[in-house]
């Protein structure tokens, strides 16, 4: 009788434990096999390179939320410092027709922003959800700077700058630019996470305050590098929004903050787990742009869309808390 | 002496508010017109009922950010039902599609133990695909003369859409503060262990103050609809920077088990009022919304410094 018991109390069976841990791989190839089956050319060259292409800028913004959800936080601001990043480095651009100098802008502007949503965490010694207030006030405050700066107004890319434009429309060695720089920041990202000890702290600053102050690990100036890494990301995604569209409004960041939480959590990262990993993250950036892809296709709404979206969003938040952390 | 400075201390968001009413006028004496008084008190109304059901949330302990995608929904529902329902049947179908709402929200927080803020998230995501689906994406626009009549109804010069939002207040606090049932929302809040352990059930009272909370949302839905004669699945997008800090000028606290309605009253009309006098300054809109960010930010911060700053870890 006893044993019984403790099989039914404790954690789930080992095989719902098994799928729970893999969702996300398995949803990514449901999709895939779906894909195939409906469309033509579902693995050539061409379309591949347009998923991903049209995945990358959320693909890096994900990637740096990751590491903020790990740490044990939530960056509400994402959208809008891609705004302000966004309406700089054009401006910037157009004003010294210097293409580093507006790569360089857009990233320390990003970083600048980053820092101070990590300040403010440090100062009142905030959980998960302290975070959230303060980054909703970050993003108000970098909206309206980016209004103020453009003054209501897109500004267009110099079209005589031709350099700035190749980051969002060139090739590296026949593979889109936007993908080089996605794959590149995730793999750093992850070497970091995974393979040194300044990835090992992030993961433990996130899960038990309590063991992580014994150890004599600062959580607080991890969590500024968390921020700090989000920002970034913000920053070179504001570069390749723009490098790609060829115009920065003080709106142009508005939702990216939900879309890339979105990949973040279908991919499988639990907020304040240990086994998060920017390669699940990579997997729910691909599942949600497979989605789009496939619902585009059979002409749903873009409203039904959303609805599905934000649908799938509280299943997995579910099914992310059932897993062991 | 002792005494007047707890008075002080205790009322000192309405003395902030009086003080603002004297100081004004010097400066704009259009601020003193019963035009512009009628104005602020008929704005207060939408985001003030709001700001009491997400009272209600934050004694708890917990935060529900959907409210404005709740709101859009009601609104929107409202003047979708108004075109072949009566009045009654359309207010109760869109209160109950808002509550229905809370109740999701309420089960995955409460009961599955979701982190309160990402729940609230997908469901703000989710609700505001539905308001918009419902919509067709466009403002919905009411031809009812009673609608348009109760919108502008006023008893002496007052809005009856403001005395509603006392007579919640009223209410509201007395359910607070004379109930067992008020009572226990501060316990929960405030230490959640020792109620659970005195024998409350903690999670049918954080369920049922995040249900409340979308309630109240969709009442504010409602009032906007009245007012505006329409509704639209874009409006409260900005409302949770706008309804916070009301709540937290007043007294209530983001961690839970301090607060009241009437706390709450004095917040919503000293963030009406700065509201006011920053279009009566003819302030840009940019500088408002950082402004508002900047309030947003301050609050959260003292409020949380507070509380925090004994602890270690």
């Amino acid at each position: 009788m006893a044993e019984e018991k403790v099989m039914k109390d404790g954690a789930l069976n080992k095989y719902i434990q098994f799928f729970l841990e893999n969702l996300n791989w398995v949803l990514l190839i449901l999709l895939v096999l779906f894909g195939v089956l409906f469309t033509d050319n579902f693995f050539s060259w061409n379309n591949i390179s347009n998923v991903l292409k049209q995945v990358s800028i959320n693909g890096v913004l994900a990637a740096g939320f990751t590491i903020v959800i790990l740490a044990d936080g939530f960056d509400l601001s994402i959208g809008s410092i891609i705004s302000i990043c966004a309406v700089v480095a054009v401006g910037t651009l157009n004003a010294t027709q210097n293409t580093l100098l507006a790569v360089l802008v857009s990233i320390l502007i990003g970083l600048a922003f980053g820092i101070f949503n990590g300040l403010l965490i440090k100062i009142i010694k905030g959980n998960n959800s302290d975070s959230f207030l303060t980054t909703l006030g970050t993003m108000l405050v970098a909206s309206s700077c980016a209004y103020t700066y453009s003054e209501g107004f897109n500004i267009y890319c110099d079209s005589t700058v031709k350099a700035y434009r190749v980051i969002g429309k060139g090739t590296i060695l026949g593979i889109p630019v936007l993908i080089v720089i996605m794959f590149s920041v995730m793999l750093i990202l992850e070497f970091i996470l995974q393979k040194t000890a300044l990835g090992r702290k992030i993961k433990l600053s996130g899960s038990n305050r309590v063991a992580v102050y014994m150890s004599g690990i600062n959580a607080h100036n991890i969590k500024i590098f968390s921020f700090a890494v989000t920002g970034l990301c913000a920053g070179i995604a504001a570069v390749m929004l723009t490098a790609r569209t060829g115009v920065a409004s003080p709106s142009t960041g508005y939702g990216y903050e939900v879309d890339a939480a979105t990949a973040a959590i279908i991919g499988g990262n639990r907020e304040g787990g240990m086994r998060g990993s920017i390669v699940k993250t990579l997997t729910g950036v691909l599942i949600l742009g497979l989605l789009t892809n496939i619902m585009n296709i059979m002409n749903i709404s873009t409203v039904v869309q959303t609805i599905f979206k934000g649908t799938i969003l509280l299943l997995t938040l579910y099914t992310n808390r059932l897993k062991r952390l | 002496m002792v005494l007047a400075k707890k008075l002080m201390n205790q009322y000192r968001i309405w003395i902030i508010c009086i003080v603002a009413f004297l100081i004004v006028p010097l400066f704009k004496p259009a601020f003193l017109t019963v035009n512009n008084i009628e104005g602020i008190l008929t704005s207060m109304v939408t985001y003030g009922v709001i700001a009491l059901g997400l009272t209600m949330t934050l004694i708890t302990g917990e935060i529900n950010i959907s409210i404005g995608a709740v709101m859009a929904f009601s609104s929107v529902t409202f003047a979708v039902c108004m075109k072949s329902l009566p009045i009654v049947v359309s207010m109760v179908l869109a209160l109950a599609g808002a509550a229905v709402f809370g109740l999701v929200d309420g089960y995955f927080v409460a009961y599955k133990k979701l982190p309160a803020f990402m729940v609230s998230v997908a469901v703000m995501v989710t609700v505001r695909g539905i308001a918009l689906a419902v919509s067709g994406e466009a403002p919905v626009g009411i031809m009812s003369d009673t609608i348009a009549k109760i919108g502008r109804l006023q008893i002496a010069h007052i809005p009856v859409l403001f005395l509603f939002l006392l007579l919640c207040v009223l209410i509201l606090e007395l359910f607070l503060k004379r109930t067992q049932v008020g009572r226990n929302m501060y316990a929960v809040g405030g230490a959640p262990e020792v109620a659970a352990a005195y024998g409350l059930n903690v999670e049918k009272y954080k369920c049922l103050s995040l249900t409340f909370c979308s309630f109240m949302a969709g009442v504010g839905g409602i009032l906007l609809a009245i007012r505006m004669c329409s509704g639209s699945p874009s409006v409260g997008e900005d409302a949770m920077p706008s309804v916070l800090p009301m709540i937290v000028i007043g007294g209530t606290s983001i961690s839970g088990g301090k607060g009241g309605m009437i706390k709450t009253l004095s917040g919503i009309v000293l963030m009406n009022l700065i509201f006011n006098i920053m279009s009566m300054f003819n302030i840009y809109v940019n500088v408002q919304n950082l402004i508002k960010g900047g309030i947003l930010l301050v609050i959260v911060i003292t409020d949380r410094y507070l509380e925090n700053r004994n602890k270690k870890i």
